[in-house]
């Protein structure tokens, strides 16, 4: 299928020309490191309490931190005219968005591999149990806030402030994914059976199709006019 | 004709308003708990509800501009977003004054309040972006991609924080919102609400012809142009 | 109930206030437009004399 294969091609595009350079990726994990240490500051790191809130430290520590990945994405596009060059070529709007989505969507798992280990060990949290949900979890989390925010980068890309207007307009929307991410992590780390939350994972899943889908279906009208 | 409507919209809501002020203060019975304070409800939760319908509202114009590419869907696309803001901050302003005297605490994150919030920061966001671009079309486009996001995305925020809520404990709500209201505050409620549409209507009328105002400046400024 | 008052009066003066602020914005956004678009049509026509 033509969007298959047009999706590979720009993700593995995207994704090589980051492993050059390794800039994006090198920056995110460093301001990832940068606020578990503010955390730090926050509040007590080795009290019961800072064991209920985990999920949602880490969350956070992820949406700022990819927040730079996502503005990158269609950034780097406009020197050279490259974003008109790819709107121009045979390849419609939504592999572009798919490919570049799916670029993205590595580069913050890989962040989000990397900083969780260094979160368990800062905040004496036990991330191993249940490490299948888990990544399950990190997976349905990063791909609802890649689609919507990889949509929002090629909407911004000309804008005044973009780096603040994404966070601005992305986080409202993907609320529900936060959200459930956080209940689902925050669960997991203490432990807990997972069953009573499976009503966050459907909500997981139910809005990574929807903005998937509106994603695909705006995304023409983002890239041309 | 678009004068009329809106003159007649104007005095309506001016009228109506009168009526609601007097309805609120002189005629709905005290509440047994909460005394005084609890008319605050008559003026504060109408708004919410008014800046819910805007964001709908947007939507369905921001759906019907990217089909048809009418510059006047985006008139009212930004005409109810930027209404629809201020009634959403009515809400949150005077929701404070209301939950310090009967819950002891100026705020709380409960579901309705948290949305309240929420919708406050995409009409936010709306706005700024809207004034961030000067292309009249990639910046009617573009807020209208962003509105059918926010839209979509509001009502799962709503209810997702209904269950996410529940989950945690939260002050028990002193009655008067819903739970065994006297009818005639049913009626007063009702009224102001729709008191409250009517003016939102009024102002979307008066923003719309401003967004127009602001066209034909936009298309005189290219025949200057052209012309030079 | 004194007490409760002054919450009811803080919360129904906030509420004017941003109406009235707002109607206020739109009132002057609405000369500032209509000021543009005379000077432009003003241009227009000493344009066209020339």
């Amino acid at each position: 299928m033509d969007v298959l294969r047009g999706t590979f091609i720009i993700a593995f595009k995207d994704l090589r020309v980051e492993l050059r350079s390794k800039e994006v990726i090198n920056a995110a994990l460093s301001f990832a490191l940068v606020i578990l240490l503010l955390f730090s500051f926050a509040f007590d790191p080795s009290a019961e309490e800072t064991r209920e809130i985990s999920g949602g430290l880490l969350w956070l520590v992820f949406i700022f931190a990819g927040i730079l990945v996502l503005n990158r994405s269609f950034a780097r596009e406009t020197v050279n005219d490259c974003l008109d060059g790819l709107v121009a070529s045979p390849l419609s709007g939504a592999p572009i968005l798919l490919g570049k989505a799916v670029s993205n969507t590595v580069l913050l798992l890989v962040l989000e591999l990397v900083t969780l280990p260094i979160f368990g060990i800062f905040y004496n949290v036990r991330w191993t149990v249940g490490l299948g949900w888990l990544l399950l979890v990190l997976l349905l989390g990063t791909w609802g806030l890649t689609v919507v925010g990889t949509l929002f980068s090629a909407l911004t890309v000309n804008v005044s402030l973009r780096e603040a207007m994404l966070p601005l307009l992305v986080f409202p929307i993907t609320l529900p994914i936060l959200m459930a991410a956080v209940q689902l992590t925050t669960t997991l780390f203490s432990g807990e059976p997972i069953a009573p939350d499976m009503v966050w994972l459907r909500v997981l899943i139910g809005c990574d199709i929807i903005f998937t889908v509106l994603a695909g279906a705006l995304v023409e009208s983002v890239l041309v006019g | 004709m678009k004068n009329r409507s809106s003159a007649i919209l104007a005095a309506a809501s001016g009228v109506m308003l009168v009526i609601t002020l007097y309805l609120t203060f002189l005629w709905v019975p005290m509440e047994r708990t909460m005394g005084v304070v609890q008319r605050i409800f008559y003026f504060h939760v109408p708004p919410f509800f008014v800046a819910g319908a805007a964001i709908l509202a947007g939507l369905v114009a921001s759906i019907r501009f990217l089909i048809t590419r009418d510059y006047r869907f985006d008139d009212l696309a930004v005409s109810a977003i930027e209404v629809g803001w201020v009634f959403d901050s009515i809400n949150l302003v005077m929701g404070p004054f209301w939950a310090r005297p009967v819950w002891g605490i100026w705020w709380t994150w409960d579901a309705r309040l948290t949305s309240a919030f929420v919708l406050w920061l995409m009409f936010a966001g709306y706005l700024i972006l809207r004034r961030a671009v000067d292309d009249p079309s990639a910046r009617a486009v573009m807020c209208s991609v962003v509105v059918i996001f926010q839209a979509v995305g509001g009502v799962i925020v709503y209810m997702a924080n209904r269950w996410w809520r529940t989950q945690h404990p939260q002050p028990v709500m002193g009655g008067g919102q819903g739970s065994g209201l006297d009818p005639r505050m049913w009626y007063v409620f009702l009224f102001s609400l729709a008191t409250m549409l009517v003016l939102f209507g009024a102002l979307l009328q008066t923003r719309r012809r401003l967004e127009r105002l602001r066209r034909e400046i936009d298309g005189l400024r290219r025949t200057v142009h052209s012309e030079a | 109930m004194e007490e409760n008052f002054k919450w009811l009066w803080y919360a129904f003066s906030a509420a004017w206030v941003l109406v009235v602020a707002y109607l206020f914005s739109l009132s002057r956004r609405e000369s500032k437009l209509r000021d543009e678009l005379e000077s432009l049509k003003l241009m227009i026509q000493e344009k066209r004399q020339k």
